[in-house]
């Protein structure tokens, strides 16, 4: 038998403190209600990603009660300018597209605009007095969520027009402010140190969401199911038994119209310095104590802090870069790096990067993990591939069979899933010996697709949960294991560019570095 | 039906199976129990593979309006990587004329071992003998009480289990149906300012298109609430205050359209939209007044519902409380 809450008071009446039809009603809604501003809400992330996912978190009534949305951008549009829009970024964007009209009519009320200039405060005070009326109008509870969308050069402008207009946590006494801060955190360690300072300036880390989509991903978040809800992984998840680790993010596109920004960054700081960093923490990270946020981040940080940093000497032992020729994907030809809008001529910028790292602990010394990203190669893929040792003494096979090492590999992108080669006898009188697959595919395994990233890390900022956002000292720390790399890539002009045609699997040199690299 | 037969319609699976697909991914087995009802029949057939895009099961498929003579196997096969992977194994088979007792040796000898069992029942009544010997072989059971053209009796003779140790293994689905309403009027009050109606509430107005779904969700708040049933659809609250239940009949059956609950200062209503059968708005009217805000409507496809049923974990009671608050109820009606 469930009870209730009921205190009784001097009239006779019951007052309840817990609601008492919550019982036994499991739900995914966020019980806080909130105001989520987006700065740069005319931007191409916000378009393509954030409001769809704030559309289907509404739709699938993930959303709390009381919700209100300010987009914050430079572009001028009227409320309904801005409402027309979102309509059709859902409409042009959303897995849920169209949207259903009686369901957005809804939505559209909560929606409004401020157009603003960054630098002038006024704008920001502006949206201080509409954060109040939104409080008052839905309810919003003064939680407020922040999320930075906009170029990181307006970071730091943006963080401190939060406090001359008041905004900033501490002058919020009747509830939370937090803010997302989307990658990239920094361009180097110096940068990124400076941005920090900025943000410790307003936000405590706490309330400090920096977010790395990839962390978003069902797969991703299964690597810490797969790992430490079962039993048979964990005890071979060792130096004892793995032989190597390979992560790859390969991309097909080229830079998409993004040649300004990339010639700048390169695929260390635009995919291995965050996304695969990360994807490495958890494939390597011990159990953490708890589920708790800080204390699986504690573990990653760990991690990290393990990992051997190079000196200049070692660099070009433990990297390869490349950058792409023109080529074929997909029967289409595509143009050199070089040759793409924004992009110097002479860019040394690399479109592939790969790494040898070693984690200088009990569990994973001279296991060496590799680590792959480029754009324009043969295959749209992002894995992690745990290889383990041949076996010690041949039984079975015939003499012409190969015995192929298990290799456990966790699907991330285009399919998510899990699939596992061991080797099997092939049926009939002879011994013969092949390697099969097993195959665990989110989509038909639970009957559902995963939900995109963005919505799950939205969610998870409203909600307080910071397990999938990144802390400081892992930033800081990832940015100090790639800048002896980055400084040597950057004084050092590679006069192979471009040394690996498009629609490839990258550089010839990357062999030299892991000849076992996964074909793509 | 003798042993042998058994064996012949497992050896005819096998055979069945070995056409069509190398790996038998089985994980659960369900006992679908069905009488006098061709078209629950054909749904169960056809929702098994649906079913089966996500889950490897057999169904055992019993017949009670037809004699074993009646038998037929089918697989379902589905691509995993480069494997073909049996997904469903389904053995259909009429049962009429059958005792209880050798109901239940005939299907246990056609399950799966070491897996979960689970019994979708479909028969008319849970008085019957046949249902309590294929529950004893179950895990879980699933129930349609709103299916049947009595579905209120069928609801209280449910609610007579209410006190056996088959009762926590039930899953009804007219009242997993309703978790979206529940969830909407927990809503409500959640806000600390509306929490304190809830002791006041005088009256509760539900508009539905069959019987049971009102009626589970009535004994569900006063369940919740700590009311005890005080006469003809009538419940008292902690002080001794009366709380009259008006049930309108509207609408699709199964399916509710509308609450009110009434407060001495505010009325709290959840309605499906005249604009859009996809969307349900809540409004609070009264001294507590809200502006009308408006929700998408989460009715839940049946297949999910049973998937649901299936693997879903205990609500803590809610569900035995909200019964044994229906089975009161239903007494004191009687009385």
């Amino acid at each position: 038998m469930t009870t209730t809450t009921h205190a009784q008071t001097g009239d006779g009446m019951a007052q309840v403190s817990v609601n008492p039809l919550r019982a036994g009603i499991e739900s995914s809604r966020i019980s806080d209600p909130c105001t989520i501003v987006f700065f740069g809400a005319s931007g191409d992330l916000f378009k393509r990603m954030l409001m769809p996912a704030i559309y289907n978190l509404r739709l699938n009534d993930i959303l709390p009660s009381h919700f209100g949305l300010i987009g914050f951008a430079r572009t001028q549009y009227t409320d309904e300018q801005f409402r027309d829009y979102c309509k059709q970024c859902v409409n042009d964007f959303s897995r849920s597209a169209p949207v259903k009209e009686s369901l957005w009519n809804d939505l559209a009320q909560r929606i409004s605009y401020i157009s603003a200039n960054f630098d002038d405060t006024s704008h920001f005070e502006a949206l201080a007095k509409r954060l109040e009326e939104y409080e008052q109008q839905f309810g919003a509870g003064h939680n407020r969520l922040f999320y930075l969308a906009t170029p990181p050069s307006v970071f730091p402008k943006i963080i401190s027009q939060l406090k001359r207009a008041q905004l900033d946590p501490d002058r919020n006494t009747k509830g939370w402010s937090r803010i997302i801060v989307e990658k990239p955190f920094g361009i180097d360690l110096a940068s990124a140190q400076a941005l920090q300072k900025e943000v410790e300036k307003v936000f405590r880390e706490s309330q400090v969401y920096r977010i790395d989509h990839y962390l978003g991903k069902e797969t991703v978040q299964d690597i810490m199911a797969l790992r430490f809800a079962n039993t048979i992984f964990e005890p071979i998840w060792t130096r004892n038994y793995i032989q190597s680790v390979q992560i790859t993010a390969a991309e097909t596109l080229g830079v998409e119209g993004r040649g300004g920004y990339y010639d700048n960054a390169g695929a260390l700081r635009d995919m291995i310095q965050n996304h695969v960093m990360n994807l490495l923490a958890l494939v390597a990270m011990e159990p953490p104590a708890s589920s708790d946020a800080d204390a699986i981040r504690n573990e990653k940080y760990k991690v990290f802090s393990a990992i051997e940093l190079p000196t200049p000497e070692q660099v070009f032992q433990m990297s390869v870069r490349g950058q792409y020729d023109a080529g074929t994907i997909g029967g289409e030809a595509v143009p050199a790096y070089r040759s793409e809008p924004d992009v110097r001529p002479d860019s040394n910028t690399e479109t592939y990067a790969a790494l040898k790292l070693n984690i200088n602990n009990w569990r994973w010394a001279g296991v060496p993990f590799y680590l792959r990203s480029g754009k324009r190669l043969a295959r749209k893929v992002s894995e992690i591939a745990i290889t383990f040792y041949q076996i010690p003494h041949r039984l079975f096979g015939e003499k012409s069979d190969t015995i192929e090492q298990n290799v456990l590999v966790i699907k991330i992108q285009p399919d998510e899933g899990i699939s596992m080669r061991f080797n099997a006898k092939v049926p009939g009188q002879k011994n013969h010996i092949r390697s099969v697959t097993m195959d665990f595919n989110y989509g038909t395994g639970f009957g559902v697709q995963s939900a995109p990233a963005y919505e799950r890390l939205i969610a998870d900022a409203m909600r307080g949960d910071a397990t999938l956002f990144t802390r400081w000292d892992a930033v800081e720390r990832a940015w100090e294991i790639v800048m002896p790399v980055l400084e040597v890539w950057q004084s050092i002009k590679d006069r192979a560019f471009p040394n690996y045609a498009a629609g490839s699997d990258g550089p010839q040199a990357a062999t030299t570095l892991n000849p076992g690299w996964r074909p793509l | 039906m003798n042993a042998l037969n058994v064996e012949d319609l497992l050896g005819a699976l096998a055979h069945e199976r070995r056409d069509r697909g190398g790996v038998s991914a089985t994980s659960l087995n369900v006992i679908a129990f069905v009488e006098n009802d061709d078209r629950l029949l054909q749904w169960m057939a056809e929702t098994s593979d649906a079913f089966a895009e996500a889950h490897g099961f057999r169904i055992v498929l019993l017949d009670g309006s037809r004699t074993p003579e009646s038998h037929s196997v089918r697989t379902h096969c589905r691509e995993m990587g480069e494997t073909l992977v049996t997904s469903l194994e389904q053995i259909q088979l009429g049962v009429s004329g059958m005792g209880a007792q050798e109901l239940r040796s005939v299907v246990h000898g056609l399950l799966v071992p070491n897996v979960q069992n689970v019994l979708l029942w479909g028969g008319s009544h849970v008085g019957d003998e046949r249902f309590s010997k294929l529950a004893e072989l179950t895990e879980r059971v699933v129930l349609f009480s709103s299916s049947s053209d009595k579905a209120l009796e069928s609801l209280r003779e449910l609610t007579r289990l209410e006190r056996t140790p088959l009762a926590e293994r039930i899953r009804d689905l007219a009242y997993m149906r309703l978790l979206s309403w529940q969830d909407l009027t927990a809503q409500f009050f959640d806000e600390p300012d509306l929490i304190q109606e809830l002791p006041s509430l005088t009256a509760i107005d539900i508009t539905s298109g069959s019987d049971p779904e009102a009626y589970y969700l009535a004994a569900w708040l006063a369940g919740r609430l700590g009311w005890e049933p005080c006469g003809d659809l009538q419940f008292c609250n902690t002080a001794g205050d009366g709380i009259r239940v008006n049930f309108h009949k509207e609408g699709l059956p199964r399916r509710i359209r509308s609450i009110r609950l009434h407060s001495k200062s505010c009325t709290f209503g959840i309605a499906i939209s005249p604009d859009a059968e996809d969307l349900i708005c809540l409004t609070v009217e009264g001294d507590k007044a809200r502006p009308m805000r408006c929700v998408p409507l989460h009715d839940v496809d049946i297949v999910s519902l049973v998937e649901r049923a299936i693997f879903s974990n205990t609500d803590g009671g809610v569900y035995l409380d909200t019964l044994d608050v229906l089975r009161r109820l239903f007494e004191s009606k009687q009385a």
